[in-house]
């Protein structure tokens, strides 16, 4: 009887001894694993990112020509354009500014035959009519974006392009500017042909 | 206890009736403005900036080209994690756009540098110095219809200012490519090819007349003689 109480004594001390080596073992995990993400977490840093960058194909040439068209004045304009969609809650809006760069002049194709013609010691130069002389002025990939709220289709960004330009052909080609580049018109003609004719004499008209 | 229940049912039918007026207030507004759902302004709008420039130029060459901008813009998820570098793809987080951009670049000589001193005449032949054609951007445009986007569930959609970046990005593409285009020898051909008409209704023979290329203002070397 004394035997079995000695071994069970004895068993009983060395699972003791187990259970407090298991904790003591478990306490040290802990401690190391608190350790080491305490650690990482020190040098963990995640961000969410987009890629920014932008590919563009190569210029591909729809045409290539030769032209003669004299400039005498050039509009530089810069338009304010919105447009407002009201909608159940609350309107969306958007506000963008185009810029544009109008040629006024001539082009040399719509001179007559007989534009420079001498008579006596005078040559006369009979310049057509000022026009615009290209209908696409609209540098649009320079537009800002001013403001913008709601979703907006390609087809609302196309009506504001035409807005723009409708703007600029009503606000530069007024008879004022028309007058202007047809004044330049005449004094830049006269100065360029003057030498060529003299000692003749040029008039502009 | 019933006055109590009356006066949180008046308040919550003063409440409904506010909102039913204002519902409807909505709904009149809503069914007049859906006849011009877009507002368009007058074309008497307010204007920044109009500048005017008197010049004598001479556009005599014109190029029409196009590219396609693109932009391929995947959400991701990068930095380290546990000391360790990390650069996942989140599912369902791309976007694409692709963007039709139109240009005409012309090249001009400016003729208001032409001074009396560069037309020289020796008896029956003149000579007129030009100075180099200078090339720029004069117009662009997008094909706003060709425009095509791809946005996945979880991203919002491509905002007017992210599409005007990718434009004018597009446009500094072409602006750096102006010189590969070969533009400055046409126009130099076609100038010659203009003035020289006009020179001849002065008397001159058509043998007799020179048009040259200044290499700039100050360097008088010949650079090419057109005949």
């Amino acid at each position: 009887m004394k035997r079995i109480t000695r071994f069970l004594g004895g068993l009983n001390k060395g699972l003791t001894r187990l259970y407090l080596f298991i904790i003591a073992l478990c306490v040290v995990l802990v401690v190391v694993g608190i350790v080491w993400t305490c650690n990482g977490v020190k040098n963990t840093s995640l961000s969410l990112g987009v890629n920014e960058k932008i590919d563009c194909t190569p210029n591909i040439v729809d045409r290539m020509r030769a032209i003669g068209q004299w400039e005498f004045l050039t509009v530089t304009d810069e338009e304010l354009i919105d447009t407002v969609r009201k909608g159940f809650f609350s309107d969306d809006e958007l506000v963008r500014i185009y810029y544009g760069k109008l040629r006024l002049g001539i082009d040399l194709s719509d001179c007559s035959e007989d534009w420079i013609k001498q008579k006596d010691d005078t040559i006369y130069v009979t310049i057509p009519e000022i026009r615009l002389l290209d209908q696409n002025f609209i540098d649009e990939a320079r537009t800002k974006s001013f403001f913008e709220s709601g979703k907006w289709s390609n087809a609302d960004r196309q009506a504001m392009y035409d807005r723009a330009r409708e703007r600029m052909i009503w606000r530069c080609m007024n008879p004022e500017n028309k007058k202007v580049a047809r004044e330049n018109a005449i004094e830049q003609v006269q100065k360029m042909l003057a030498p060529i004719a003299s000692p003749k004499a040029v008039k502009v008209e | 206890m019933n006055d109590k229940k009356r006066k949180i049912g008046a308040f919550l039918g003063i409440i409904a009736l506010l909102l039913v007026v204002f519902l409807a207030g909505r709904c009149v507004a809503f069914s007049s403005d859906s006849k011009t759902e877009e507002k368009v302004d007058s074309v008497s709008g307010p204007t920044l900036l109009m500048q005017l420039q008197r010049c004598s130029r001479l556009n005599t060459a014109e190029v029409k080209l196009h590219k396609i901008i693109t932009h391929d813009d995947e959400l991701k998820l990068s930095g380290s994690l546990m000391g360790k570098e990390l650069s996942v793809n989140i599912p369902a987080g791309r976007r694409k756009v692709a963007i039709p951009l139109y240009a005409t670049v012309k090249a001009s000589i400016d003729l208001g540098k032409v001074t009396d001193d560069d037309i020289v005449r020796e008896g029956d032949k003149i000579t007129v110095f030009l100075p180099e054609p200078d090339i720029e951007i004069t117009e662009t445009h997008i094909d706003h219809e060709g425009v095509k986007q791809y946005v996945a569930l979880t991203r919002r959609n491509f905002s007017d200012e992210e599409l005007q970046k990718y434009e004018l990005e597009g446009r500094k593409s072409i602006e750096a490519s102006l010189g590969s285009l070969g533009l400055e020898n046409m126009a130099r051909e076609s100038a010659a090819r203009q003035l020289v008409p006009i020179v001849q209704a002065f008397g001159f023979k058509d043998t007799d007349i020179t048009i040259t290329f200044r290499k700039n203002e100050k360097n008088n070397t010949i650079l090419r003689r057109l005949e």
